[in-house]
């Protein structure tokens, strides 16, 4: 009697195998109702076009949030979805590649990255877009130059800023300091803050991209625009003398000088921002994306100005870096090109640059007048700045040359400050770099 | 007498033949799930990866250019994939036996009757638990140059010159990463080993001390011979984790100051996807799987002969 209830082995295997080969099968199988539900919900989802965004704005951007959301409500047809991506750059090539990436992305604007996605195909030309949307006439120049890669234009830049000096108003009125009109002003005026006992200049490279930005200020002031731009170009050598003294000043005789706060390899990005915020250190050489968090007295209680770094040379004007932080591309793959199109049409109206400015203290890539805004004094100046001279500033370096060249840059910089090597041996490094770069076709022309 | 057996022989083969063919088939629907899946998110990678580490792929580009043996060639003249190679032998080196040691001696150290072992069991074991790269910020902090603790300590002892940037100078970046990488990994030598000290004979430590054996001897004449397979698979098991040491240099320190804490991972990473060359970073990446194999392979074999 027991017997006719236990489970024979043959039994046993052929259930657990019919089990195993029915996983399977349903594994295999589950591919076919899930491509006939999605060619079923076709005609739903025309009505409402979808639109994925990937940006760097990080998870609680609350202005990029509410742009979407007002976009979402003045056109019901489309509904756009953000998602933010910490590590974008990982990412997004395979995504786009296997058609599961997004039909928007926002990315850096250099060669190395977008300039990469659209030499592959990756990316949708947006030339068309620009004259029917009246985007050719709207958005400023450099937004579509550094967007456009072999002749053909793929995306809009955003988030025009330039690199300088900021500095604790408090501390320099104490110390009875001005703004230095010269290169050998600032050295004196920082050798006076350290001899008061204060951190002259905070720096953090333990990033490495940040002495990108430095060399970038150092050689658009040694060089010029003119010669720096050939040298991105790749048609006047990185080992030329500007060059070396570009890399000497700041990496070589501040940190001997001690002009710079301790162990700069060490210290992050972040850290040396920490430094001042709480009034550590008197002077920053960064870019202008952080007017916001300067600006705010929960992370700096003290009044924030800002110069130009004066120059070094007296036959050669400033250009300092200028650029943008980065820009919206439309993936060839995109469900609704025209749904996608209309989104950055949005993006960059009028209306919503107020969001951009008020909301995200970032500058859209359009003309506007800072008096309209209310913004703060810094970024007044900073648009004022763009407004009136955009055309004679420099070029952040990083954005403009190959990796190999950049990776060269980063790691060099980081042994230059560590008296491993030598200005002469970075720059010669430097030189190979953009080399080896011109013969792989790496190299971006931007003398025209 | 033959007579009867016989016709024993063909019915009994067919019917043999039969019930091993079922066996058989029935062995396969078990194996198969696990060796699609194998097949699938290993072979099939590793051997796209040799394909790739033939071709001069940027990771983009639809077109995958055939360059057959070029990026080897290339990684024989690229002195920092040697630098690389040099720094992951020191970690091999240090990582495999410092974790090892500090295991082993813990573990016989609570072994030998300890009270509260099961708290120094769970404090011990604690950074295993923990992710790596929640090790490696936790350190990154203890390391800070101006916050950190080990140079508030250093200063409050009066050591103020040994403070530094650890992190940030050639000299100590990759001694602090490893000392980051043994502290998160010295607690999962210690359980194993612990584990495996429950299986040693205690008579014959008896018996070594009865001899007069002391601690030392009975030690290393008596416990750790005992402890020989669980010490080989730990040793072959962090020998491999050293070859391919990642996210702890790459959280900490993305390979510097400059190039002095590269590893082949965070070099092939770096290639493959910060300089988008794909095929050249698969070649790293082979490298890297045929020295781990190797190393791994002569350690085996250096145990089995001396067993």
């Amino acid at each position: 009697m027991s017997h006719s209830h236990l489970v024979s082995r043959r039994q046993f295997l052929l259930a657990t195998a019919g089990i195993s080969a029915g996983t399977l099968l349903a594994a295999c199988t589950a591919v076919a109702p899930v491509a006939q539900s999605g060619a079923g919900s076709a005609a739903p989802a025309a009505e409402k076009a979808k639109v994925l965004v990937w940006d760097q704005f990080g998870e609680d951007a609350a202005a990029v949030d509410a742009m979407v959301a007002k976009f979402n409500e003045a056109n019901p047809n489309i509904e756009v979805v953000r998602e933010a991506q910490a590590a974008i750059r990982d990412v997004i090539r395979t995504a786009l590649d296997a058609g599961a990436g997004p039909d928007i992305v926002y990315y850096d604007t250099g060669p190395g990255f977008a300039g990469v996605l659209a030499r592959a195909g990756l990316l949708a030309p947006l030339d068309q877009a620009y004259s029917d949307h009246g985007w050719d006439k709207r958005i400023l120049k450099i937004a579509r130059e550094r967007c456009t890669f072999d002749g053909v234009t793929y995306g809009i830049g955003n988030e025009l800023e330039f690199v300088g000096v900021f500095y604790n108003k408090r501390i320099f009125d104490e110390k009875g300091l001005t703004e230095p009109k010269t290169h050998d002003e600032f050295v004196s005026l920082a050798d006076k803050l350290k001899t008061a006992g204060m951190t002259p200049i905070s720096f953090g490279d333990q990033d490495k991209w940040p002495a990108g930005h430095t060399f970038s200020v150092f050689s658009g002031n040694s060089a010029g625009k003119e010669k720096l731009a050939k040298a991105i170009s790749g048609e006047v050598p990185f080992n030329d003398e500007d060059f070396v003294r570009a890399i000497q000043i700041p990496f070589v005789d501040w940190v001997k000088a001690g002009l710079y706060n301790s162990d700069v390899n060490a210290v992050t990005y972040d850290d040396s921002n920490l430094l001042f915020y709480n009034g550590t250190a008197a002077m920053r050489l960064t870019g202008t994306w952080m007017i916001g968090a300067y600006t705010t007295p929960d992370t700096m209680a003290d009044p924030v100005g800002f110069f130009f770094y004066p120059a070094v040379r007296s036959d050669v004007p400033i250009a300092p870096p200028a650029g943008l932080g980065s820009g919206y591309f439309v993936a060839k793959a995109a469900k609704s090109p025209e749904a996608s199109f209309k989104f950055l049409d949005f993006l960059f109206s009028d209306t919503i640059a107020k969001d951009w400015l008020e909301g995200q203290s970032m500058i859209p890539p359009l003309k506007l007048n800072p008096e309209d805004y209310k913004i703060s004094d810094l970024l007044k100046f900073t648009l004022n700045a763009l407004n009136a001279s955009a055309d004679q500033m420099g070029y952040n370096i990083d954005v403009l040359t190959p990796d190999n060249f950049n990776t060269m840059m980063f790691d060099g910089f980081q042994e230059v400050i560590g008296g491993s090597k030598t200005a002469q041996q970075q720059a010669d490094d430097l030189e190979a770099a953009m080399k080896e770069a011109k013969q792989a076709g790496k190299v971006m022309d931007i003398t025209q | 007498m033959s007579a009867p057996t016989a016709p024993l022989t063909p019915s009994l083969t067919p019917a043999f033949s039969a019930r091993a063919r079922r066996k058989a088939v029935a062995g396969w629907f078990f194996v198969l799930p696990a060796l699609l899946l194998y097949l699938f998110f290993v072979i099939y990678p590793f051997v796209t990866s040799v394909y790739y580490s033939l071709t001069d792929w940027d990771g983009a580009q639809p077109i995958k250019r055939f360059v057959g043996l070029g990026n080897y060639q290339k990684l024989l003249g690229d002195n920092l994939m040697w630098e690389a190679l040099w720094h992951n032998v020191i970690w091999v080196i240090i990582g495999t036996i410092s974790p090892i040691v500090i295991g082993l001696l813990l573990g016989v150290l609570l072994w030998t009757g300890t009270r509260g072992r099961i708290v120094f069991r769970i404090v011990y074991f604690i950074p295993v638990v923990l992710a790596e790269v929640v090790v490696a910020i936790i350190l990154n902090w203890i390391y800070h140059p101006i916050f950190g603790a080990l140079n508030e300590i250093l200063r409050s002892v009066g050591l103020d010159s040994l403070a530094r940037g650890w992190l940030g100078d050639p000299a100590t970046a990759l001694p602090a990463l490893l000392v980051t990488a043994i502290w998160g990994y010295y607690g999962f030598c210690f359980v194993i080993i612990m584990a495996g000290l429950q299986n040693v004979d205690i008579d014959l430590v008896e018996a070594a001390t009865i001899d007069g054996a002391n601690g030392w001897q009975r030690f290393i004449y008596i416990i750790v011979p005992q402890l020989s397979h669980v010490l080989t698979m730990i040793t072959a098991f962090t020998l491999i984790g050293g070859f391919n040491v990642f996210g702890i240099v790459f959280v900490m320190t993305q390979g510097g100051p400059g190039t002095a804490t590269q590893v082949i991972a965070t070099y092939t990473y770096r290639r493959a996807f910060q300089m988008s060359e794909l095929g050249y970073g698969a070649a790293l990446s082979m490298v890297m799987t045929i020295v781990s194999l190797i190393a791994s392979y002569i350690f085996i074999r250096l145990r089995e002969r001396q067993e």
